[in-house]
């Protein structure tokens, strides 16, 4: 929120710091007094449905929503500074706990710290954003109010068309966006506004209530204050993420329909918007084709795609100056991927074989997945134990999950070759595995009618064998110490404290980014392709001074002072947006319990997730990033 | 302990009716064949088959080999054993029981039923005369042949001792000929051995990496074979509890094994359709006798060892020659020897059977057709088939003709509720009756309209659950009622031939089979229809017919009518004020014609203040006569007057007079909230 102020302030009347500091007031009603007192437009981003401004009449509101790309330069400048003065160490902003909503900031402290969430969040809310100027264009052009909005809902045949729905449906339907985008767009400023906070001296706690309000509009089941479930919610983020992003890809694709009959005033942006959505068209129409359970013919057109855009990890030694020139080189409009990164870095494949025992038929089902759940083994058998024993904590998991079960007795199966219900074998294994594992423990069960948690220890390895099909099958199963091509690193842990799940607490432990993950900003093209036709645009028509440009103004002037900082700095923006400093201690722990983040070290870490009776504060979430070996 | 009775009716579990319809003499095997015995002395072949007959061929006339069918099991036979030099076989079928068979007549003995499962095993012990049998439910029970063959029905006892300790379901079992050593193999994975003398437990072996789906002892039970679904086979030292030698000749799962008595060479075949021998001592020298079209699931050899019976999953059973020079595999096999993959090139020794079996078709697919009465049936060699499910009889065999387009053809615009279940396991068409939620006397409909009585005949409504059950148990005997008599005599135009029972529109072929069994589980008992009418079988009727059954067919209860809740509405176009709301019930098969005559009657004519006439809840009146009630229908001139001056419409589309309430619900109104109608006067 406060850095929507901010910007604004800033942006427009170049306010001095002053200003800045009343906005980071302490304590939740002053803070909220004051927001509302110092601007009255304010109300219009804070929860969705209470903007009643339609785009067209406020210049300053579609910026306020992508707000931090008009960042002061000079601020920037400054915090530069301060990361590199920066010798006292290290400070990381925390989340207000605002009733019950542990589940929430632990899930925020994760995803903050995951390998390259906050990056590519980043690009999709500067996409949208994009997409909201264009939007307007396009009104003022066609003066068909709602055309994009109809052409949205006209193309929605999935689940989220119905949210479309209600969105468009609501009064003047918040500044026409589907609920999903907003709350994705909320998300990404919290995160910006944790960089912001971070710059700043006095590092009160942030409140997301903003971007809370906007979740809850999206998934009802957030409301009211309730403990809630983070697994529930991360998988709730990731979807809405995931929607947002298909929104954008079809509104490109209907947008394309509309420019292309546009005035010459447009024809540069034409240009750019054509080649994109040919691309994006391309890449649809084969996943749609596809639909989304067999990802394999789909995924290899990302791959290739990605790989075009981006090479993958570029070593950085104060490498600027080349990225620059190899930026220069890709001057050419690349295709984009047009898979979500949440499909890419979160999805992976579960193959579910089922063999009938009399006819030795196999049927097999491929699954997209998320997270693993796993459960966690209760039968303490002495056997078991020994097995236990003897076992590495990787083993533990990959005999949890990919398991082999006789479907018998009265659970038959019923063979379409054999046409009858014979015994049959279903082994479950993973084809692939994602770049981002997340396990989820099961430790909730409904086993006695109430939800009750299990409090078994379960081993959490910093390093986890891969058990994807490859990996499993590349290695004798004889041996006990294995080694499997790929490794997954744990990034974060989100710990679940108490009895049961309507009452606890969460708090995450996540590790710093260390230096290598800072490298993929500055290899990264996305901005340089879609900013330079904008700022080239852009100050043409302000040349030309034409009454529809004042809608630009703010946005030139913003790229004219990009313009500037393009020479020193290069890669894209998301750094100084909402990513994470770089600092010293790159690679430590952090402990994130609300209001409270320090760093604990490694041993202490260590210690957290040994077994321990005493302690209800069990692992429930694990993280992992996978390294190749 | 096992009781050699029917199984008496168990409390918990629903039992189900069922029937098979097909011909009276089925001379061939309609489905997969999987076991196989050769009798030496009169030179008869066994098969059982999946279609649940066990037939009996002679092999001396090829030409017309077919002897005899044993029928008795009501699921897969899986395994026979040939006893008591030939005069006696044992069978054990997925249908959970163990029957002993008098084999040279042809007739079942006796029935075991201690298995909980399907009985996937047997082994024979022939000088103790001691049959072993083991199934999914991880069980072995030991039988004495002889005392087998001794049960009467009033000494129908038997004691048989057990062996425990499988910890999984078993799917094979062997025996040495004087009993000494037991083996079975589970997908567990592990052999395990007992000593059936003591019942004690000897070893388990383990090795194979997945099911073990066939054993072989020898004589002395020193060296076993097993054959894995793993792909390999596997020989084994018992005496030194380990793997001597590991046979890799199959690419896939190996289902079925044959060894010499001198265990110089062994037989195999599997799921790769080839039948391989391998000699013994010599791993390198095998020859593929044949490949067959399909998995191979159990061989027998000629007592002369020239030629080799082959069983499959596929009907025909064929006979294959094994020269002497296979036997002493010459120079073929070492052409082999030296590189492993020599093998998989190696082509079959024969390219075609020396004898044939030949098997029929087993019905693959089928669809209900939309009146629920008709089955459309497919079969393995693409012949269509048109059978009447009410009657049990095969209409028209439609041959070659395209499945999906004779579906479409034959469906008409008209909802019948489900009210049975196909099953097609021993390829043959089975009818399933009371298996699940699908209540079997859902489907009421006109006895006029669908012909089952004369044109000119009183309308009545029938139920088709209700029809089929009375003439299937149209010849038991059971305490006459009353009013039996008089029923008989105003319903049945066809003459004094249903006293006893039946229905009064049919009677289904004496031969279909019925059978009484738990709901997913084990068969209760099964007789032919005209069986019915014995002393015997009326007194296992009376203790194992289950109560819903007993209720319509002795009670002559009437199954419940299915009612349709449904508002009626003046149409917008009608001119007619709309009243308030109302919801209606009516059964379900009411025309819309009865529709409109009520409206005609009650709603038009009584004028502006209906609405108090056709107060919520009101049920429609007439077309509610049914089954073997007489309800004659007074007002037909009504009807048709009404049709004249009323029409009915369901969104927006205006009814056929003729069409019932579930049809229009299904085919217009299509959703699961209360149908509404709407009407208006035809001006």
């Amino acid at each position: 929120m406060t850095i929507l102020e901010a910007e604004e302030d800033e942006d427009e009347l170049l306010v001095p710091p002053r200003k800045k500091f009343c906005l980071s007031l302490s304590g939740r009603s002053k803070s909220l007094t004051a927001k509302t007192t110092c601007q009255p437009p304010r109300t219009t981003t804070r929860g969705g449905t209470l903007n009643k401004y339609p785009f067209l009449n406020e210049t300053g509101e579609s910026r306020m929503l992508n707000g931090y790309r008009s960042q002061l330069p000079n601020s920037q400048e400054a915090m530069c500074n301060t990361v590199n003065n920066g010798t006292e160490g290290l400070r990381i902003a925390s989340l207000c706990n605002l009733g019950n909503t542990c589940f929430l900031n632990s899930v925020l402290y994760t995803l903050r710290f995951a390998p390259s969430f906050l990056h590519n969040l980043h690009h999709l809310a500067t996409d949208l954003s994009n997409l909201t100027v264009k939007q307007l264009q396009t009104k003022m052009k066609s003066s068909s109010l709602g055309r994009t909005g109809v052409s949205l809902t006209a193309s929605g045949s999935r689940s989220w068309s119905s949210k479309d729905l209600l969105a468009l449906a609501g009064p003047l339907g918040d500044s026409n966006k589907p609920r999903i985008q907003v709350a994705t767009e909320k998300l990404h400023e919290l995160f910006a506004a944790l960089k912001i906070s971070e710059m700043k001296d006095n590092g009160e706690p942030y409140q997301p209530d903003a971007f809370l309000q906007a979740l809850r509009e999206v998934n009802p089941i957030f409301e009211g204050n309730q403990q809630q479930d983070a697994h529930e919610l991360l998988v709730c983020l990731l979807d809405n993420i995931r929607e947002t992003f298909q929104l954008l890809v079809r509104h490109r694709e209907s947008e394309f329909g509309q420019n292309g009959g546009g005035s010459d005033l447009y024809i540069d942006q034409v240009n750019d918007v054509q080649s994109e959505t040919s691309s994006s068209k391309r890449g649809l129409r084969k996943s749609k084709k596809k639909k989304k359970f067999s990802s394999k013919g789909s995924l290899n057109f990302i791959q290739s795609s990605s790989n075009g855009t981006a090479p993958p990890s570029k070593p950085l030694e104060n490498g600027h100056l080349d990225v620059v020139e190899s930026n220069n080189e890709l001057a050419a409009p690349q295709p984009e991927s047009k898979k979500c990164f949440i499909s890419e870095d979160f999805e992976g494949v579960s193959l579910l074989r089922t063999t009938c025992l009399e006819c030795e038929h196999v049927t097999e089902r491929k699954e997209t997945f998320c997270d693993i759940y796993v459960p966690i083994d209760i039968d303490q058998s002495n056997e078991k134990e020994e097995d236990k024993r003897l076992m590495d904590s990787s083993e533990v998991y990959r005999r949890a999950v990919v398991t082999s079960e006789l479907l018998r007795g009265r659970d038959k199966y019923w063979c379409a070759c054999c046409l009858r219900y014979n015994e049959a074998r279903r082994a479950v294994c993973f084809p692939s595995l994602p770049r981002l594992l997340i396990l989820q423990l099961k430790r909730f069960s409904t086993t006695a009618g109430s939800m009750e948690k299990i409090n078994n220890h379960m081993p959490t390895p910093l390093t986890l064998q891969c058990f994807c099909e490859d990996c499993i099958n590349d290695i004798p199963s004889t041996s006990s110490r294995r080694e499997t091509r790929h490794v997954y690193k744990l990034y974060s842990v989100i710990m679940h404290q108490g009895a049961t799940m309507t009452a606890g607490h969460y708090v995450a432990y996540t590790r710093l980014p260390d230096e290598s993950a800072l490298s993929e900003y500055f290899n990264c093209e996305r901005d340089n392709k879609r900013q330079t036709p904008t700022q080239n645009n852009s100050n043409t028509t302000s040349d030309k001074s034409s009454g529809l440009m004042k809608f630009f103004r703010s946005k030139s002037n913003v790229s004219e002072n990009k313009e500037q900082l393009n020479v020193i700095r290069v890669g894209c923006r998301s750094m100084e947006c909402c990513g994470i400093r770089r600092s010293k201690h790159g690679g430590s722990w952090l402990e994130c319990d609300d209001e409270v983040v320090r760093i604990i070290p490694l041993r202490e870490f260590e210690e957290k997730l040994a077994p321990n009776p005493r302690n209800s504060a069990t692992p429930y979430l694990l993280f992992y990033v996978r390294s190749t070996t | 302990m096992a009781a050699h009775k029917t199984g008496g009716q168990s409390a918990r579990k629903k039992v189900q009716v069922s029937m098979v319809i097909r011909d009276e003499v089925e001379r061939k095997h309609r489905a997969g064949v999987n076991s196989l015995q050769y009798d030496p002395v009169s030179h008869r072949l066994y098969s059982a088959g999946r279609d649940s007959i066990i037939r009996i061929w002679n092999c001396k006339n090829i030409k017309e080999p077919y002897i005899q069918s044993m029928e008795h099991h009501t699921d897969w036979v899986n395994d026979i054993v040939s006893c008591c030099g030939g005069k006696n076989l044992i069978s054990a079928s997925s249908d959970t029981t163990v029957k002993v068979w008098n084999a040279h007549k042809g007739f079942c003995m006796s029935t075991l039923r201690t298995h909980k499962d399907y009985v996937k095993a047997l082994a024979y012990a022939k000088d103790r005369e001691q049959v072993a049998s083991a199934g999914l439910d991880r069980a072995i029970f030991l039988w004495d042949v002889n005392t087998l063959t001794a049960l009467t029905a009033s000494n129908n006892t038997v004691t048989t001792s057990s062996l425990t300790g499988n910890k999984d379901s078993i799917y094979s079992l062997a025996m040495n000929p004087s009993g000494t050593v037991i083996v079975s193999g589970s997908t567990e994975k592990v052999l395990r051995v007992w000593d059936p003398r003591s019942c004690a437990k000897l070893m388990k072996l383990r090795g194979h990496a997945d099911n073990i789906k066939a054993l072989v002892l020898n004589k002395d039970g020193t060296q076993c074979l097993s054959a894995s679904s793993d792909g390999t086979i596997k020989l084994w030292s018992l005496g030194q509890q380990w793997c001597i030698q590991t046979f890799r000749v199959h690419t896939e799962g190996v289902w079925a094994l044959l060894a010499t008595d001198t265990f110089s060479h062994v037989i195999s075949g599997g799921r790769d359709r080839k039948v391989i021998m391998t000699e013994l001592r010599a791993t390198e020298k095998c020859t593929v006798i044949c490949e067959e079209n399909a998995p191979i699931l159990k061989m027998a050899m000629t007592p002369d060892q020239t030629s080799l019976w082959v069983a499959t999953s596929e009907s025909t059973i064929n006979n294959w020659t094994i020269t002497q020079k296979d036997w002493q595999c010459g120079d073929y096999c070492e052409d082999a020897m030296g590189n492993g993959g020599g093998l998989r090139t190696m082509g079959p020794r024969n390219s075609d059977p020396a004898q044939k079996i030949i098997g029929g078709a087993a019905v693959r697919h089928c669809h209900v057709l939309n009146d629920r009465r008709h089955v459309l049936t497919r079969d393995t060699e693409e012949n269509v088939a048109l059978y009447d499910v009410l009657k049990a009889v095969k209409v028209v065999d439609l041959g070659r003709v395209d499945f999906e387009q004779e579906v479409k053809k034959r469906n008409k615009t008209v909802y019948v509720p489900n009210w049975f279940n196909v099953d097609l396991k021993t390829g043959m068409l089975t009818i399933h009756l009371g298996q699940d939620e699908n209540d079997c006397f859902s489907a009421w409909v006109s006895a006029k309209e669908t012909n089952l009585a004369d044109n000119d005949a009183v309308d009545q409504k029938v139920n088709y659950g209700n029809l089929l059950l009375q003439a299937l148990l149209e010849h038991w005997w059971r305490p006459l009622h009353g009013d039996d008599e008089n029923e008989g005599n105003v319903n049945d135009g066809n003459g004094p031939t249903h006293t006893r029972g039946g229905n009064p529109y049919f009677s289904v072929p004496g031969h279909t089979p019925v059978i009484f069994s738990e709901v997913g589980g084990r068969t209760l008992y099964r007789l032919l229809v005209r069986d019915a009418a014995g002393e015997t079988e009326g007194v296992l009727l009376n203790e194992t017919v289950p109560p819903w059954v007993v209720d319509i067919v002795v009670d002559k209860n009437l199954p419940k009518f299915i009612k349709i809740p449904f508002y009626l509405l003046p149409h917008s176009t009608s001119g007619v004020k709309s009243l308030k709301k109302d919801r209606l019930i009516a059964n379900d098969f009411i025309q819309v014609r009865k529709v409109a005559e009520h409206v005609y009657d009650k709603v038009l004519g009584a004028g502006s203040d209906s609405g108090s006439v056709t107060g919520a809840g009101n049920t429609v009146s007439g077309g509610s006569p049914a089954g073997d009630r007489t309800n004659a229908d007074s007002n037909t001139d009504n009807t048709s007057l009404a049709e004249e001056k009323v029409e009915l419409l369901c969104n927006d589309q205006v009814l056929d007079p003729s069409m019932d309430l579930r049809t229009v619900r299904h085919f217009i109104w299509k959703s699961s909230a209360d149908l509404t109608l709407h009407y208006r006067p035809i001006k």
